[in-house]
């Protein structure tokens, strides 16, 4: 039904003579080229934004014509613009909802205080309900701030703009030059338990100077600054000045001013905090001084400066667009193009009032809303990894606060809205096919799901040709890549020693056999010590001269020959049991796969099918599939390729040695491929891409979460 | 006898000023229970999971008390109206310190039954007494149609009057009200309590004794229009105490011009009637302004030229009409040509609506009637014409200009309230109806009523026939007449029930054809009402009539009609709501009578035809599709009667700071 000219409540307010109380201000502003009128109440802070017409018609009551004159004459005066009944009676109600006006009758008082006892419900309610910020207010300040005015004047003025403009530039300065000393290792750095305790004492005391900052402002062009508290900002004490006066102001500089006031205070004692903190020795003072600079640059950077978080950036912004309570509009911007184009509802009303303010509506909202999710999910992840149960109840919070809270309310609308009558059917569709799809999408439409993970190609430990002596390479017998049958000569092996030493054997013996020969005329005793030990020495040469002839490694069983560093073995000394090459078959070729024990489980329980590329060659891709998995969750590694320093994933713990061990469990599994590796390949890295076949998104987080949650209360 | 709660007596000026308790809730508004909001249904729902688990306990209960009361009434036999009377003023004194179900009070009861013997000739069944007892504790009873709800309503508030507290008893319609007032004057006189009857034709300003009286019979509409112009002449909420001081200093005290006094404890007659089936429409006193009729020929010239579908739509089941963009700017076009008024977009838009709401929503002898050259309004739910009512914003000076009547002026609201918190603000309230299980759930959200149902005293004997659909309401009309014909043939009445006037007066013109000679009974032609009633159970006799029949009503027989078979009652169209069905086939069978009922309906019926799914209009549909259409359409009352409450309360609360509130 078209809206209606006339009301049916209006023999309510028709009689009454109503009247601005003399105490409201009222100012111009301007706001995208339409002017509007600002009323406020001096003693509550309150106020209101109305239209030309709306003045129009406040100007009329002047508390001796009676609301129907006044509706009379605006529809003589104003024509088209001849606000309707309904839109008079909204008008005086908003102006009674500030307690700014005054009429001839009597108001219905019970009416009245039941409803002031409701929105004293409501407040006790929304304290409760966010605990995060409770405001406390605890006195007028406004005389301290008149008191305090002489001194905090020249800063205001040019002279102390220009000494803060000064200081701000070689803060920054001293900042660029100090940059990594301050940034290195930042967030250890902070939440260090020590340096949290004093982050908690340096911080109201910056916030301090901050809304002194305000009141200043207001102060600056004679507002009044009537109320001052304490903010719970999530637990830690926070003071907060009421600086509405300036929503009166009529140059929009000035409002920003008082609301930028805060910010650039913040920002100059960082300045000053930087300069202090270069010239100080290391201790609590330059850790307070490092908190404040953390405090101002942060939190102005992330928090009070960003106009996408509900802070003074905030306001700075929307009075610098022209465009107040942007915050609330571009919602229902968003609200009204979903109710428009997506429900139908042809009756919906666009909150766009000016020129140009769809496209900030439109960008504000949705870059707000990421932004809040992003700084939330950021300060969970901080925290969480400080203070993992701390961090889930935050998370927790935040998932409440940003998911589920909205999405009851909408849903609640799209149940229950009177604008929905009619078209509850399409808007319920609608959520429902949303809905359909985000769960259809998230938590049933499979998606690939695969791990990819580094290995190495190795040849099983029977293959291995290890040195059975040391010794240098005397000379390579076999080729690399030839076939050799079981005892085959490979190398021989010298050891230039092993000659010197037989001789030393040898002319031992001959010693004691000489002093055998001597002895055998002068005792019987030492003749037969003596040959003893000649035959002692003969086998010890016997032994030596062994040696010197199995210098040469034979083949322990057939295969193909693969000897990785062929070129410089010869000449090159080897240690006993050190690999010279392999005898393999390339079929017996595996890769050994080392994954984070993370995965293990996956892996474990569902790899459909796997995928190889070796490191020599990106571009082939072979198949494979799991052979064996080494059974039990170790820390030593098949190879150092796989290792931080060799170029792939795990850290090394330099505690132990000499064989490579990771600082976390790992799994390590044989993966076989289809088509046989090239002999020339052991020891190369292998990229390995694990399908675990398709897996909704939904399954996937759930559990990544149960992991990280077994992992961290140890269940 | 005098009554002993006669306030003593002032002197002067002050004996006229209400008792400052009465004046309290007379200058009060009802306080911020029973909210209407998500906790709203969840009291409802509660309610109904409740009910069956609770009622069984209360009637065992009250079993017992009215056993006792039976037994005094039966150990009363023989003693005379006097000796009665002298005991029920012995212990009258304790009544009001005694609470229902308790000794003095169940004496009490038995004494009353025992006086309504001796005077009226009836003796209550022990179920009119278990439901007087009910009543008295403020609940709401059912009980089955015809089971002589009267009486229960009559003993109840004799037990009330006497504990000292006075009675409203609120019924459908003035002819029931004058009905039962008249019915029970000398019981009440007899048990020594003043009564008092509030019908239309009582001027406003006469009323104030009766509203002294301790009993008081009244419509509805009279009594809740009472209290609106009461709360008007106070200037709306008022502490009461500066009302009363008023009455010390200022000659024309506001509160000494009251009529009523106070809300004390109401007890409604059909209560479903009056409690959720009027409360669709909110109660408005006006003013008539300045005729202005070419405002009303311009609009309809106006909106001429519109074409549906192209430049409005029209949603037949909410009653909403809307322009369409295309529609507006032709208006526009039209609008600057007329100039004036008619260059500001939301008059011209809204005078358009309200013309073509007149060409499409409201149809002649359905909605309204001409009458004397007026354009009279229908109830829909009670059929009958509601005098003083106009359509607003316009549309009733629109639809006289389309009937070519004289153009009345425009009514300016002057006071408005709707039912529901009305009766919200009586103390004590209960009621009694046939027909309450379907809304138990609203009675108490709303009302904070317990629906409680007694059985039935005697077995009813009524006999269902099974319903029958007919293509089309021609087919039906004809069907209808031919067993009307029938079954008059046999010796029996036939009360023949039609929604609309419209469709009574074509039934009319179809038994008139077949050669039968019907009595007509509707808002047309409400005058001969009670005479049209009291022949309706001749032998033969057919008689037709709109839902005005089915409230109440009690249709006498005589014992030939009785030996035939009793009263057949044919419903012809299916309702709004199943209660008024059940209402209007309860009209036969009652107290023990024999009868039968039977209903015929055709697949384009308003109901059906608005509120039917397609298989239901075509010709698959069967009888279970007519009850979905019938549900669909309770559903959507409830809706539209919540939705009323809440943007009543809204509104106070949005405009409380003016004052004024009713």
């Amino acid at each position: 039904m078209a809206t209606s000219f006339e009301s049916q409540s209006w023999y309510r307010a028709a009689h009454l003579r109503p009247v601005l109380p003399r105490r409201a201000e009222v100012t111009r502003q301007m706001f995208r080229g339409q002017v509007w009128y600002v009323i406020r109440d001096p003693l509550t802070g309150k106020f209101t934004r109305i239209s030309e017409a709306g003045h129009w018609l406040i100007a009329q009551m002047d508390g001796r014509r009676t609301l129907g004159e006044v509706w009379d004459a605006a529809c003589a005066e104003l024509g088209d613009a001849a606000p309707a009944q309904d839109e008079m009676l909204a008008l005086i109600s908003q102006l009674a909802a500030l307690d700014l006006l005054h009429t001839n009758g009597l108001p219905d008082v019970d009416a009245m205080s039941e409803r002031a006892g409701k929105v004293r419900r409501k407040t006790l309610l929304s304290r409760f309900l966010n605990p995060l910020a409770v405001r406390f207010p605890l006195f007028d300040p406004n005389a301290l701030l008149d008191a305090l005015w002489p001194f905090a004047r020249p800063f205001f003025g040019v002279i102390g703009g220009l000494a803060y403009l000064a200081l701000l530039i070689s803060g920054g300065v001293a900042a660029g030059r100090n940059w990594d000393a301050l940034t290195g290792n930042l967030i250890d750095r902070v939440l260090a338990t020590e340096s949290l305790v004093l982050l908690v004492l340096v911080y109201p005391l910056v916030k301090l100077c901050h809304e002194l900052g305000h009141g200043f402002a207001v102060k600056k062009w004679g507002g009044e600054v009537r109320e001052v508290g304490v903010m719970m900002l999530v637990f830690i004490p926070v003071p907060y000045v009421d600086a509405s006066a300036s929503a009166a102001f009529t140059s929009k500089w000035r409002r920003i001013f008082v609301s930028g006031a805060g910010i650039l205070v913040e920002l100059g004692l960082s300045a000053a905090a930087m300069l202090l903190w270069t010239q100080m020795e290391d201790g609590l003072a330059r850790a307070a001084m490092f908190n404040v600079m953390l405090i101002g640059g942060v939190s102005t950077l992330l928090f009070n400066g960003n106009p996408l978080l509900r802070f003074d950036g905030y306001f700075v912004f929307s009075d610098l667009l022209e465009i107040p309570n942007l915050s609330m509009r571009s919602n229902r911007f968003i609200g009204y193009l979903i109710q428009r184009y997506l429900f139908g509802n042809a009756k919906a009303k666009s909150p766009v009032r000016a020129r140009g303010e769809r496209f900030w509506f439109f960008t504000y909202s949705i870059a707000a809303f990421c932004y809040r999710l992003l700084i939330s999910l950021t300060i969970v992840m901080v925290v969480a990894t400080r203070f993992f149960a701390l961090g889930a109840l935050l998370a927790m919070w935040s998932v409440t606060l940003i998911f589920i809270v909205p999405i009851l309310k909408h849903l609640r609308f799209v149940a229950t809205s009177d604008s929905l009558r009619g078209i509850r059917h399409r808007a319920i569709a609608v959520v429902a096919v949303i809905c359909l799809l985000l769960v259809g999408g998230l938590g049933f439409l499979p998606v690939p799901y695969r791990t990819v993970a580094q290995g190495v190609v190795y040849a099983p430990y029977e293959a291995t040709v290890h040195a059975t002596e040391p010794g240098e390479v005397a000379a390579v017998l076999s080729d690399p890549g030839a076939r050799l049958a079981a005892g085959a000569p490979i190398l021989t092996i010298t050891d230039p020693l092993a000659e010197a030493r037989l001789e030393a054997a040898e002319a031992e013996a001959r010693k004691y056999r000489l002093r055998y020969e001597q002895a055998l005329s002068e005792s019987a005793y030492d003749m037969r010590l003596w040959r003893a030990q000649a035959a002692r020495a003969d086998q010890e040469a016997q032994s030596l001269r062994d040696r010197l002839a199995s210098m040469t490694l034979h083949a322990p069983r057939d295969g193909l020959f693969v000897m990785p560093g062929a070129a410089d073995l010869e000449g090159a000394y080897l240690s006993r049991g050190d690999v010279v090459g392999y005898l393999v078959d390339p079929e017996d070729l595996i890769v050994r796969v080392a994954v984070h024990q993370d995965q293990a489980d996956l892996i474990r329980s569902r790899s459909r099918s796997l995928a190889l590329r070796t490191a020599d060659d990106l571009d082939a891709v072979v198949p494979a599939r799991i052979v064996r998995e080494v059974p039990t969750l170790g820390q030593r590694i098949a190879s150092r390729a796989l290792t931080m320093e060799g170029g792939g994933r795990f850290a090394v713990d330099p505690e132990r040695g000499p064989e490579p061990h990771t600082l976390e469990p790992i799994l390590q599994f044989d993966v076989a491929p289809e088509t046989p590796l090239r002999e020339a390949e052991i020891g190369m890295r292998v990229h390995v891409r694990i399908d675990h076949g398709d897996e909704p998104i939904a399954t996937r987080v759930y559990r990544r979460v149960r992991q990280v949650f077994l992992r961290r209360f140890n269940v | 006898m005098s009554d002993a709660a006669t306030p003593p007596q002032l002197s002067g000026r002050a004996a006229q000023v209400p008792r400052l308790r009465e004046l309290r809730q007379m200058a009060q508004a009802e306080s911020g229970v029973r909210p209407v909001d998500w906790r709203y249904h969840l009291t409802a729902m509660s309610e109904t999971a409740i009910a069956p688990l609770r009622d069984p306990l209360s009637r065992m209960r009250l079993r017992l008390a009215a056993a006792r009361v039976m037994r005094i009434v039966r150990r009363t036999q023989g003693r005379s109206l006097e000796d009665l009377q002298a005991e029920l003023e012995r212990i009258r004194p304790r009544l009001r310190r005694d609470r229902v179900m308790r000794r003095h009070s169940l004496r009490a009861l038995g004494l009353i039954a025992a006086i309504c013997r001796e005077v009226q000739g009836l003796t209550p069944f022990r179920t009119q007494v278990m439901g007087a007892l009910a009543i008295c504790s403020g609940r709401l009873v059912e009980m089955e149609t015809g089971s002589g709800k009267t009486l229960t309503a009559a003993l109840a508030a004799g037990l009330a009057g006497l504990s000292g507290e006075d009675v409203h008893v609120v019924t459908a319609n003035d002819y029931l009200a004058e009905r039962d007032h008249a019915l029970f004057a000398d019981f009440f006189a007899a048990l020594g309590l003043s009564t008092g009857l509030i019908v239309h034709h009582v001027p406003p300003q006469t009323r104030a004794p009766a509203y002294r009286a301790r009993v008081l019979y009244a419509s509805n509409k009279d009594i809740a229009f009472d209290y609106l112009r009461n709360r008007i002449t106070l200037g709306g909420a008022q502490g009461s105490v500066r009302l009363s001081l008023e009455t010390v200093h200022a000659a024309q005290a506001r509160a000494a011009s009251l009529t009523m006094n106070g809300l004390p404890f109401a007890i409604v007659d059909e209560a479903d009637s009056v409690l959720i089936d009027e409360c669709r429409t909110p109660l408005i006193i006006s003013e008539t302004a300045e005729a202005d009729p070419d405002w009303a020929h311009q609009a309809i010239a106006l909106a001429e030229p519109l074409k549906e579908g192209r430049d409005y739509t029209v949603d037949d089941q909410r009653r909403v009409l809307d322009l369409t963009p295309r529609g507006e700017a032709r208006l526009a076009d039209a609008g600057e040509e007329l100039g004036g008024i008619w260059r500001n977009s939301v008059r011209r838009n809204h005078a358009a609506v309200q013309a073509l709401s007149a060409r499409h929503l409201f149809v002649r002898d359905e909605h309204y009637i001409l009458r004397d050259g007026k354009v009279a309004l229908i109830d829909e739910f009670t059929g009958r014409v509601a005098e003083d009512r106009a359509l607003g914003d316009g549309l009733q000076q629109i639809v006289e200009a389309r009937e070519g009547v004289e153009v009345t002026g425009r009514r300016v609201t002057r006071g408005r309230m709707t039912y529901q918190r009305f009766f919200r603000r009586y103390r004590k309230l209960a009621g009694m109806t046939g027909t309450a299980k379907e809304v138990a759930g609203e009675f108490r959200a709303v009302y904070g009523l317990r629906v409680l149902a007694l059985p039935p005293p005697k077995r009813s004997r009524r006999k269902y026939l099974r319903p029958r659909i007919f293509k089309d309401q021609e087919r039906k009309w004809q069907a209808v007449a031919k067993r009307a014909g029938q079954i008059a043939g046999q010796g029996r009445p036939v009360l023949l029930a039609t929604r609309t006037i419209r469709a009574s007066t074509e039934l009319d013109r179809h038994l008139r054809e077949a050669g039968l000679e019907p009595a007509l009974l509707n808002a047309a032609q409400d005058a001969d009402e009670a005479e049209v009633i009291a022949q309706a159970g001749q032998a033969g006799r057919i008689t037709l009539a709109t839902n005005m029949a089915g409230r109440g009503v009690d249709i006498m027989l005589d014992e030939t009609v009785r030996q035939a078979g009793g009263l057949h009652v044919i419903l012809t169209e299916v309702n709004e709501a199943g209660r008024i069905d059940r209402q209007v086939l309860g009209r036969c069978a009652r107290q023990g009578d024999p009868g039968s009922c039977e209903i015929m309906v055709a697949r384009d019926d308003g109901i059906i035809d608005k509120f039917g799914s397609r298989r239901t209009r075509s010709m698959l549909g069967d009888w279970r599709g007519v009850g979905k259409a019938q549900k669909r359409a309770e559903r959507l009352m409830a809706r539209a009667r919540l939705d009323l409450l809440r943007f009543d309360l809204q509104r106070d609360g949005f405009l409380g700071f003016l004052g004024g509130s009713e």
